[in-house]
């Protein structure tokens, strides 16, 4: 091993593929499915074309792969996953939200799910239909903080009754199901938490509303409402001797998700600046071709310069984090500071891109204005920026703590 | 093999010595250093024998084959480490290696270098005497000349920013050929390796690095032996030296400003799990937190540019646009990071008790302090594609 950064021969052949199908599919729907509030007739057909779904992306499907790689060789799966996913959000960032599988749900059901419930719930997905399904966590209440979450359950004969409300539920209205959790009691904190899968039409579930949002518009954010919802008992996530097993062994499984999540979250941003750089690269390029001696021209370019200093360096601290994973080694702080600087880096870029731009810049037929707005929740979701630095700081200190 | 953050176990085991002699040999007499504005005889042979001096150097001419830039980076971090100001003053050839490897016969690369691989001065070293001003390695800023006279050529100008410059004994001058008429001014330009020590005119007083010393040195009337001028009639060649040179310019340094900011980090976070205030640790102050959070998570992608500067300087492609990349985050970075760490530390670290305030002034100082702006190829940036 050595220090290397050349692409193997997968991590090109992701980037590749990816890069086509967002430069065909994508990229070229992204302005109008921003304006549909919803993806493009066209880039739906291409995800049933090419059976691509969440599947790939969160690593779900990966979940077959032997623990162990073969001697001498290194898994690759997240830092393949992290080149893709670059390519998919520098063409739409909700693309990687609008192809079809079981999203953010999917890892719980896989991860924590019984064999049948494994069957029962990713059965669904098949890749001819455009099916979703969704993962409820956040609550009016209980945003950063979600082991504060409100939403109770309560067994009941054969069934555990739902009550309370989930907001930010990326695809919550469509979903064929949603991984819900809710609490035995607040006062229990993690301890009392239980994970539901809650099928489209149980009655007591509803959607109220779809929010409208400064971006990622092409992208269902539902709110979801339970009112004394019944829940079949089999729909318990992992069953009761589930969480008898966890309240011995903790909650680690549930925040390790975050360790291969915020790095894929980080690349993304990557995409949407990388978007932006390239956008804002061609405009000085044609703009100025005939005054490259002005002031402001060599301005332009040194901020493009360092632009492109900034995604570089995002770009290689995800992968970094990626390759930690890769490599089973802890990467918890990793994948955190990944995340931070990337969730800043792209407000910079964006930003300035829209600058270079000027008044073209504001416009709302041009993609830069869609790629400020879409950019801003990358250093709020899957961990705002602040709780990535609560999470960085404490590991920077844990030796100090008791 | 490809794609990794790690280096061998071989690499690891001659970074952890690295790592071991700063800690103990470096860092406790960071200030005497200073205050000697020198590295001592002792310290120098100490680096002499690690072999931390002849690191651009290949097998045949002392140095190692399996130690290529992205050791060196790794090297040089470690160093820059215990004390940024040591590893701005390495002896042995430096960059001067670089051109030399890159341009040099096979005579005179053995001439010039070998004397490095066991030096008879632990002090020995090369230097650049290449910038003229603050317009830096243009060829149009370059006003030194160099003219031909029977079998050596006679120098005439002077220089700035010399790294060492009243004592290096290989300073390699770049300098325009009065007589070329060559249609790229690069072409007009050669290199020259001086025989011996040039004279000081001037020594710098600058604000941070003082253990390396920089001078103005005068050129007039210096003769060079032919044999000493390096071959780069070819159209082309000497800007690829130059750019090459720069690359390993730009980039030691910038690795050198890694270790600063790495030292300057630990320094302050141990200062905050130790100083209390309000009945707490600094560290659980979430303004101070957060702030730490930042300035590690700038030091760790900082670090991964300028790995990745030394694989592409290993590769030989795209050499000086990743170094440049990684010297101008570097310095920006290590300089906001050494300011904070500053802060950390309150009244105490603006003091001298403690070194946060002299790899302060470090930072600032190392990567403008030799004058070798490149000036950013503006259509090159312009297709950058990432």
């Amino acid at each position: 091993m050595a220090i290397e950064f050349e692409l193997s021969k997968g991590m090109r052949t992701a980037r590749d593929m990816a890069r086509m199908f967002a430069e065909t599919y994508v990229r070229p729907y992204a302005l109008e499915s921003d304006q549909l509030c919803g993806p493009h007739p066209k880039f739906i057909e291409a995800c049933k074309q090419f059976q691509l779904g969440t599947g790939q992306l969160s690593g779900v499907e990966g979940m077959n792969e032997p623990k162990a790689p073969k001697p001498g060789k290194i898994k690759e799966g997240n830092r393949m996953r992290l080149v893709a996913a670059e390519e998919l959000a520098w063409g739409d960032a909700t693309a990687a939200l609008n192809m079809p599988g079981p999203g953010l749900g999917g890892p719980p059901v896989q991860f924590t799910g019984t064999p049948e419930q494994r069957e029962r719930f990713m059965g669904v997905f098949s890749p001819e239909t455009y099916k979703f399904g969704a993962y409820a966590l956040t609550e009016p209440g209980a945003g950063s903080d979600a082991k504060n979450l409100s939403t109770l359950c309560r067994k009941e004969g054969d069934a555990w009754v739902l009550n309370g409300s989930k907001i930010y539920i990326t695809n919550g209205k469509r979903a064929e199901w949603t991984v819900v959790f809710a609490t035995l009691d607040p006062k229990l904190g993690r301890a009392g938490h239980r994970a539901f899968v809650v099928e489209k039409g149980t009655p007591g579930f509803s959607c109220p509303k779809v929010e409208k949002k400064m971006g990622l518009r092409a992208s269902e954010t539902a709110e979801q409402v339970f009112e004394e919802c019944r829940v079949p008992e089999g729909n318990l996530l992992g069953g009761e001797a589930h969480y008898e097993a966890k309240a011995k062994g903790g909650f680690k499984t549930a925040m390790k998700t975050f360790d291969a999540t915020r790095p894929l979250v980080a690349i993304m941003a990557v995409g949407i600046a990388r978007a932006a750089y390239e956008i804002a690269r061609d405009w000085v390029q044609e703009t100025y071709s005939l005054s490259q001696h002005t002031h402001r021209y060599q301005r332009l370019v040194d901020a493009l310069a360092e632009m492109e200093q900034e995604i570089r360096m995002a770009r290689l601290l995800s992968y970094k984090a990626a390759y930690l994973l890769d490599r089973e080694l802890p990467n918890a702080k990793e994948s955190s500071m990944s995340k931070a600087y990337a969730g800043t880096m792209v407000q910079r870029v964006t930003s300035r891109a829209i600058e270079i731009l000027g008044p073209e810049g504001v416009r709302e037929n041009r993609l830069v204005e869609k790629l400020y707005r879409d950019q801003k929740v990358y250093d709020i979701f899957e961990g705002t920026g602040q709780i990535q630095r609560l999470v960085i700081s404490r590991r920077l200190f844990a030796h100090t703590r008791g | 093999m490809s794609f990794s953050f790690e280096a061998d176990e071989d690499l690891e085991a001659i970074v952890e010595a690295v790592r071991g002699f700063a800690a103990e040999q470096i860092r406790p007499q960071l200030r005497e250093l200073e205050e000697a504005r020198g590295l001592t005889a002792e310290l120098a042979e100490a680096l002499v024998e690690l072999g931390l001096t002849t690191l651009p150097l290949p097998e045949a001419l002392g140095g190692s084959d399996d130690l290529d830039a992205r050791a060196e980076a790794l090297c040089v971090e470690e160093i820059a480490y215990g004390d940024v100001g040591v590893a701005a003053a390495i002896p042995g050839p430096g960059s001067a290696a670089v051109a030399i490897l890159a341009a040099g016969s096979e005579a005179q690369q053995r001439s010039l270098l070998v004397p490095f691989a066991e030096p008879s001065d632990p002090l020995l070293c090369g230097t650049l005497a290449w910038a003229e001003g603050p317009c830096g390695v243009e060829p149009g800023a370059i006003e030194a000349t160099c003219t031909r006279d029977g079998d050596a050529w006679v120098l005439a100008g002077s220089k700035r920013y010399v790294l060492a410059g009243g004592r290096a004994q290989l300073p390699l001058v770049l300098a325009r050929d009065t007589s070329s008429k060559a249609a790229d001014p690069w072409d007009r330009l050669k290199l020259l390796a001086a025989d011996g020590p040039l004279a000081a005119e001037d020594p710098d007083r600058t604000m941070g690095v003082w253990t390396a010393d920089y001078a103005t040195v005068k050129l007039d009337g210096v003769r060079v032996p032919a044999a000493r001028v390096l071959d780069t009639a070819q159209p082309g060649t000497l800007r690829e030296v130059v750019e090459r040179t720069l690359a390993h310019v730009k980039l030691t340094q910038a690795a050198a400003l890694v270790g600063c900011a790495r030292a300057a980090c630990d320094y302050a976070f141990n200062y905050a799990t130790e100083r209390q205030a309000f009945g707490q640790y600094l560290y659980e102050f979430q303004a101070l937190a957060f702030m730490m959070a930042d300035m590690a998570t700038r030091t760790d992608g900082l670090r991964t540019l300028v790995w990745e500067a030394a694989w592409a300087f290993d590769r030989g492609e795209g050499a000086l646009a990743s170094a440049l990349r990684a010297h101008q985050q570097a310095a920006e970075l290590s300089v906001s990071i050494t300011s904070d760490a500053v802060q950390i530390l309150g009244g105490h670290g603006y003091l001298w008790d403690h070194p946060v305030e002299k790899w302060m002034r470090d930072a600032r100082t190392l990567s403008l302090v030799d004058g070798l702006t490149v000036p950013l190829d503006r259509a090159s940036t312009l297709t950058l594609s990432l």
